[in-house]
């Protein structure tokens, strides 16, 4: 298929093919249990971000003051670990993409 | 009367202005600030807990502290407009994209572009995927001029930077790092099956034509929209895939 | 169930709670599995209406897993009865698909104001006691009422401050309402203690004011302690056991009304499961001491 114009019987053949093995087909969500999720395969729903998302309550919350310094913002999560390479074309090596926790 | 002493209160809730509503407490004066000073905190806190179940990654990059401090400034440009916060945050992304003290970290917004994607999906209605066969019962002659209807799941994100790597290793689960080379644009979906949310970075190709299927284009035009993107893209596998994916609900011509 | 009529309060204020006067437990997030599969040992579970407006998804699909092992209360936090601007019409319609997906045996809101300009204020802001306000309330109410084609119940809030422009007590703005709107109420215990600890105002003499007939359900929660001497100001937070002095006024509140069907919220520092059943066995302990004195039974 590499040509870049599309004939009706290369369509209509690979549509076939994409049918009939479909079924056979292991799904995302399947084919990510168990692989690592730092390589970009997440069987998601897990990290329960979206599960407790929104959630409403009528409590009202402990902390009734804010930390209103003038603190310059810097951000100091794991970026500042990873960043030090955005400017650069290297990959980030291991240590360096350790992540802040 | 009630209308405008409702408004003063919600000044006070999400701005913390609380002189046009002092004359109406009980109390003396320490005292009114500090109580109206509840409601401030309350309304506060409470969506800054929202934003950060929403964006665990989000924070996770730039810290608790600067997370806190940027998501009360975007509760104060977008409060919430409707009395369902699983739907609050969604612009959290293209807040980013013009808030000065996130520019040190370019990929922040598209990462909560992609963060905002995943609760898009999760939240969706239920459907019922796309049933292979219907396609089979499409002539060779029409199946170019076929249209897909896209899973209400489905949601595209791109970027000029590896999110979805990004995303990867800032989950907790995550302890074995993968260099990441942050000149590498990524793009991809995000979708639910089976009450999973799930994504995946795709090829630019597979990327175009998710992208015309979603804006209506035919099977036909996608695909030549995909191979002009990319001169390898294998239109059997992709489909293939998304089929088993539930990438779809329904054909039409 | 027949639908009741808003404008008689007389039946539908005495009607018989619909639930037996058993303690159940909010339901919330770190819990839901174990409702969901059946195993936790509670006679009944209440959900905050508004985490379930979803259209679809695995919330959805495990609230409905929930359903069929659980009786569910649906408590709502976002209508704003008290709002001047009138309900939010698209709100109100989800409101009437959840009730009518789940068919809860209560469905209840707060007497309180969260919407103003179209903004959505994430807390149960307080409504000064008005003239006012009580027709705005009491439209609300109806209106939310016919459109439920049942009946509400409307909770008392915890309050930070008192209005200098109230005309009424709470306890005889929720007696109007009662009696305007045909709605029961839900008396939240803690809630008296905290706003009569912060508004100097006397639990037992609110417990007084309030029309027993009409409380079909209790709510008990811990609450936070914030400042010292004149700073003192207990804070709603749904953190903790429940507090000692609150434990009292529920057992004034049980020999005063009776038994009542009584939840026990915890929504920060949610505890492990087992922990917030012992706080409901500590109230359904009370609920049959009261029971038995009254020589009534109460169904299981």
């Amino acid at each position: 298929m590499s040509d870049s114009k599309l004939n009706t019987l290369t369509l209509a053949a690979a549509v076939a093919g994409a049918v009939s093995m479909a079924a056979m087909t292991i799904p995302s969500t399947a084919s990510a249990a168990g692989k690592e999720k730092c390589y970009g395969v997440s069987k998601a729903g897990e990290n329960g971000c979206a599960n407790i998302s929104g959630t409403h309550s009528c409590a009202g919350q402990s902390t009734v003051a804010f930390d209103n310094g003038e603190w310059k913002l810097v951000a100091e999560g794991s970026c500042v670990k990873m960043g030090g390479s955005l400017e650069g074309s290297e990959g980030v090596n291991e240590e360096a993409a350790m992540k802040a926790s | 009367m009630l209308h405008e002493l409702q408004r003063n209160f919600a000044s006070v809730a999400l701005k913390n202005v609380t002189a046009p509503l002092l004359p109406h407490i009980e109390g003396p004066a320490g005292s009114k600030e500090r109580r109206l000073g509840v409601y401030h905190a309350n309304t506060i806190n409470s969506l800054i807990d929202v934003l950060s179940d929403a964006y665990p990654v989000t924070q996770r990059i730039v810290g608790e502290r600067f997370f806190s401090t940027l998501a009360k400034s975007f509760i104060e440009t977008a409060p919430p407009r409707q009395p369902t916060l699983f739907r609050y945050g969604s612009s959290l992304g293209d807040f980013l994209g013009d808030f000065a003290p996130a520019q040190d970290v370019p990929y922040l917004a598209d990462i909560a572009r992609l963060e905002w994607a995943r609760i898009a999906a999760y939240f969706a209605e239920d459907y019922e995927p796309l049933n292979p066969q219907k396609l089979s019962a499409i002539g060779p002659e029409k199946i170019g001029d076929v249209c897909f209807k896209i899973a209400p799941s489905l949601h595209l994100v791109e970027s000029p930077y590896p999110i979805f790597q990004v995303w990867a290793v800032n989950q907790p689960s995550c302890n074995t790092v993968p260099a990441i080379d942050f000149t590498n644009a990524e793009q991809g979906f995000v979708s639910r099956q089976a009450n999973e949310v799930f994504q995946h970075a795709v090829t630019p190709g597979t990327f175009h034509w998710l992208r015309a299927l979603s804006d209506g284009s035919t099977l036909g035009a996608a695909t030549n929209d995909a191979m002009r993107h990319d001169q390898n893209f294998d239109l059997q596998n992709t489909l293939r895939q998304h089929l088993a994916d539930g990438t779809f609900t329904t054909i039409y011509i | 169930m027949p639908p009741p009529s808003p404008q008689d309060p007389s039946t539908s204020s005495t009607r018989p709670s619909p639930i037996p006067a058993a303690a159940g437990v909010g339901l919330r997030h770190p819990h839901i599995a174990a409702f969901a599969d059946g195993v936790a040992e509670a006679t009944w579970v209440e959900i905050h209406s508004e985490n379930f407006f979803a259209p679809g998804g695995p919330r959805m699909a495990q609230l409905d897993r929930v359903r069929k092992n659980y009786p569910i209360s649906c408590h709502g936090v976002g209508l704003s009865l008290g709002t001047a601007e009138g309900l939010d019409q698209d709100h109100l319609r989800t409101l009437c698909r959840l009730v009518d997906r789940i068919d809860p045996i209560l469905v209840s809101e707060h007497l309180s104001f969260s919407v103003v300009d179209n903004i959505y204020v994430n807390d149960l802001l307080p409504l000064p006691y008005t003239e006012e306000a009580l027709e705005v309330v009491t439209r609300n109410i109806d209106q939310t009422q016919e459109a439920l084609g049942r009946q509400i119940l409307l909770e008392n809030p915890s309050s930070y401050l008192t209005f200098t422009d109230s005309t009424f007590t709470e306890c005889a703005f929720l007696s109007a309402l009662v009696e305007r709107t045909g709605c029961g109420l839900l008396l939240d215990v803690n809630n008296i203690y905290v706003s009569a600890q912060n508004n100097g105002i006397d639990a037992v003499a609110y417990l007084d004011g309030i029309p027993g007939n009409a409380v079909q359900e209790i709510h008990l929660a811990g609450h936070t302690v914030n400042g010292a001497d004149d700073d003192r100001l207990l804070i709603d937070t749904h953190g903790d056991v429940i507090a000692d002095p609150v434990w009292t006024l529920y057992e004034k509140t049980l020999n005063k009304i009776g038994p009542r069907p009584t939840l026990i919220e915890w929504d920060t520092n949610i505890p492990e499961l087992n922990k917030l059943l012992a706080e409901a066995g500590k109230a359904q302990s009370r609920l049959d001491a009261i029971s038995d004195n009254k020589g009534s039974t109460r169904v299981a």
